[in-house]
């Protein structure tokens, strides 16, 4: 698996800057979403939905970073 | 599986007379799941609560705050089982019984706690007292000298030089204020007050006159020991005296509370002058039994087919699949006319799982894990997340296999722990770091088919909601998207493995291009042209799917770094070596295997309710909670 140093640093950054991302996004959602889910359990479902949407960005990252090395 | 449990709707009719025993037999049956009658029809009316239902409710409170005391977990089985007809006979006079028993000693309870907050209030006023170091003879008794004594937050002595020279005060710090005592002439106590009060000061009423504070200090410590003490033991007497009487209480609880849910029934219930109705759905294959037994008490029960028809959904599936409920019911309850998922999870959701961890000696671990808590925690809700993640734990040892993973360790290949014959193998499912790309692809075939199956099921439920012109400008149209998406990603495959630029065209690309044409038209036609721009979000719908991997390589990573720090870095340097390897690969290989249970057990779930569900799930149906309740305490004859 020899990969260049550059591209290693590049696949880094593309996972870890969406990481970034995602998290920052995640903060308010999932601060609202507890707070719903305390007041009514019921909203565990539709909380994690909305919590974990902004994820998705990682794994765009991940797909990226992983281009980057394999092809 | 996929359906809930078939209903029909109800109604059952008779005199008022026969109300009573009907509310009997539909208790016993345990079948009928009520609709609440609104009463917005001028004839009949929602009905009384039988007569009984004051007392009745009066006793099962009472009852209910008396078991308050006893710390009951869910699964404690009663050591004798007490008959209905022994316990309506003896029921009033028990639960009072009972009562004068427990009461004299809650009220003593509840003094013995008044006096405590008493102690407790004198001793805050002593505490500063003792810090000021003034006996309590020199705090009052004057004729002509006004004292004032409490907490002031700063030093007043210059403020009250202003007004008179004639005074003496006593300072000292307490808890980040002072305690202050002030002597002035009976003149000046008016001028003194409003400087002390200018200082925000809070009096504190001495409360002995003579004596020491010290003593007294000590004298109400002791009498809170002993109050304390007696509290236990009273505690104890009634918790002694509950044990002696549990299972009587809890029968009695049982049966008076089922006494007045029948008493309440009228509530749910249509009335007028003469007559009652009761609406409600029963699972069709209990019907017959269900209007045989009813009529026997000179009702008449009918099958109806009215305009308002929202039968409750009760979950039909195998008992394999029956945990996965819990995580179907916590997104949302399917409508009865909606797709039931459970099933569907119940294969996917451990398949996902083990994916993700794939590792032989993780997977070994979470099997004895789950077998050995669900013998701790035995309610409901538990058992189901446990067997759950027994599945998970099966699934793990499976997809270990087909990864080689053991711990981190390379099971079959070059790199083999076992050496020899080993490492002429190759994984059946191929090296998770060496063949990323290849997984990433399974990855992507995994989210085409799981959604493809949303999107079938979506269809399902809009055709028989909506008709078929809505499921396929709805429905038909985003499967086709998805097909394009799968196409298109087979394209790209297919150029980068022959090494040419990868949108150069080839045949996929070229298949591609009529459905999503197809699409683009259906959805202008259904949706509108804004729901276009959707067509990326089912394109991240579906690389959303390569955390299967990823979540599996960050595990795999962190197993492989702790082995090499461990086995490489730290045991070939001696005795000192061998011991801190040892515990950072028991550290590691733990926070490895908790973040193996969390992680993929919420991307997993993920991927369910986000990916999955969102096609076809809306949910909001009624729980079938059928009137009556089983029996756990009381028995009753037949």
């Amino acid at each position: 698996m020899p990969v260049e140093g550059l591209v290693a640093i590049g696949a880094g950054l593309a996972v870890g800057l969406a990481g970034i991302g995602a998290g920052l996004g995640e903060q308010a959602i999932g601060a609202a979403a507890v707070g719903a889910m305390a007041e009514d359990p019921e909203f565990f479902g539709k909380g994690l939905l909305m919590t974990v949407i902004p994820e998705t960005i990682v794994i765009f990252g991940l797909v990226v970073a992983f281009l980057l090395m394999f092809i | 599986m996929l359906k809930p449990v078939e209903m029909v709707k109800v109604c059952i009719v008779g005199p008022k007379d026969y109300f009573k025993s009907t509310a009997e037999t539909l208790h016993r049956l345990n079948v009928l799941h009520i609709e609440d009658y609104s009463g917005e029809e001028g004839y009949f009316q929602i009905g009384a609560p039988l007569d009984e239902a004051s007392k009745l409710s009066r006793f099962v409170v009472t009852l209910r705050s008396l078991l308050s005391y006893v710390k009951l977990d869910g699964v404690y089985e009663p050591k004798k089982v007490y008959s209905v007809s022994e316990l309506s006979q003896v029921a009033e006079s028990k639960v009072s019984e009972l009562e004068s028993m427990i009461t004299s000693k809650i009220d003593e309870i509840r003094d013995i706690e008044d006096r405590l907050r008493r102690i407790a209030d004198e001793k805050r006023l002593i505490e500063p007292l003792i810090a000021l170091g003034l006996p309590p003879e020199l705090l009052s008794g004057y004729k002509n000298i006004t004292v004032f004594v409490g907490f002031i937050r700063s030093d007043p002595l210059e403020r009250i030089m202003d007004v008179t020279k004639d005074f003496e005060r006593f300072i000292a710090e307490f808890e980040r204020e002072y305690v202050v005592a002030v002597f002035v002439k009976n003149e000046a106590a008016n001028d003194v007050l409003r400087v002390l009060q200018e200082l925000g000061w809070r009096e504190i009423s001495v409360p002995i006159k003579e004596g020491s504070f010290q003593d007294k200090l000590v004298e109400l410590d002791r009498e809170e020991v002993e109050l304390r003490e007696k509290l236990e033991k009273l505690r104890a007497e009634i918790e002694a005296l509950e044990m002696e009487n549990l299972d009587l209480m809890l029968a009695l609880e049982e049966h008076l509370s089922i006494e007045l849910e029948k008493c309440e029934l009228p509530l749910k219930a249509a009335t007028s002058k003469y007559a009652f109705i009761i609406v409600g759905y029963v699972p069709k294959e209990k019907f017959e039994t269900f209007k045989q037994e009813t009529e026997k008490n000179k009702v008449v029960v009918l099958e109806t087919k009215d305009d308002v028809w929202k039968p409750p959904t009760a979950f039909k599936n195998p008992s394999v699949a029956k945990p996965f409920e819990l995580l179907t019911t916590s997104f949302s309850i399917p409508k009865y006319t909606e797709v039931d998922p459970t099933t569907v999870m119940a294969f996917f959701f451990p398949i996902f799982f083990g994916f993700m961890l794939g590792d032989i000696g993780y997977g070994v671990i979470l099997i004895g894990l789950s077998l050995w808590l669900s013998r701790i925690f035995k309610t409901e809700g538990w058992q189901s997340l446990l067997r759950i993640l027994l599945y998970s734990g099966i699934s793990t040892v499976i997809f270990g296999l087909g990864f080689g993973e053991f711990f981190g360790f390379e099971l079959f290949g070059h790199e083999s722990i076992l050496g020899g014959e080993f490492e002429h193998w190759e994984p059946i499912l191929g090296n998770r770091l060496y063949d990323a790309p290849k997984l990433l692809v399974v990855t992507l075939a995994v989210a085409v088919i799981h959604m493809s199956l949303g999107f079938i099921f979506g269809i399902r439920n809009v055709a028989k909601e909506h008709g078929w012109k809505h499921a396929i400008e709805e429905k038909f149209n985003w499967f086709m998207a998805l097909i394009s998406i799968a196409f298109i990603i087979t394209g790209f495959i297919m150029n980068t493995l022959a090494g040419i630029p990868v949108f150069s065209l080839n045949f996929a690309y070229i298949a591609a291009v009529p459905l999503i044409l197809a699409w683009a038209v259906l959805t202008v036609m259904g949706e509108g042209p804004m729901f276009l721009i959707e067509y990326l979000t089912l394109l991240s719908n579906t690389i959303s799917y390569a955390r299967l991997l990823a979540v599996g390589l960050a595990s795999v990573g962190f197993a492989i770094a702790f082995n090499k720090i461990a086995f490489e870095m730290l045991m070939p340097a001696g005795i000192v070596g061998l011991i801190a390897g040892i515990i950072i690969l028991a550290l590691g290989h733990f926070i490895n295997i908790l973040l193996g249970i969390l992680d993929p057990g919420l991307q997993s779930l993920r991927l369910h309710y986000v990916e999955f569900f969102v096609k076809f799930f809306e949910g909001g149906g009624i729980r079938y909670n059928p009137f009556g309740r089983i029996r756990k305490y009381t028995k009753e004859e037949v």
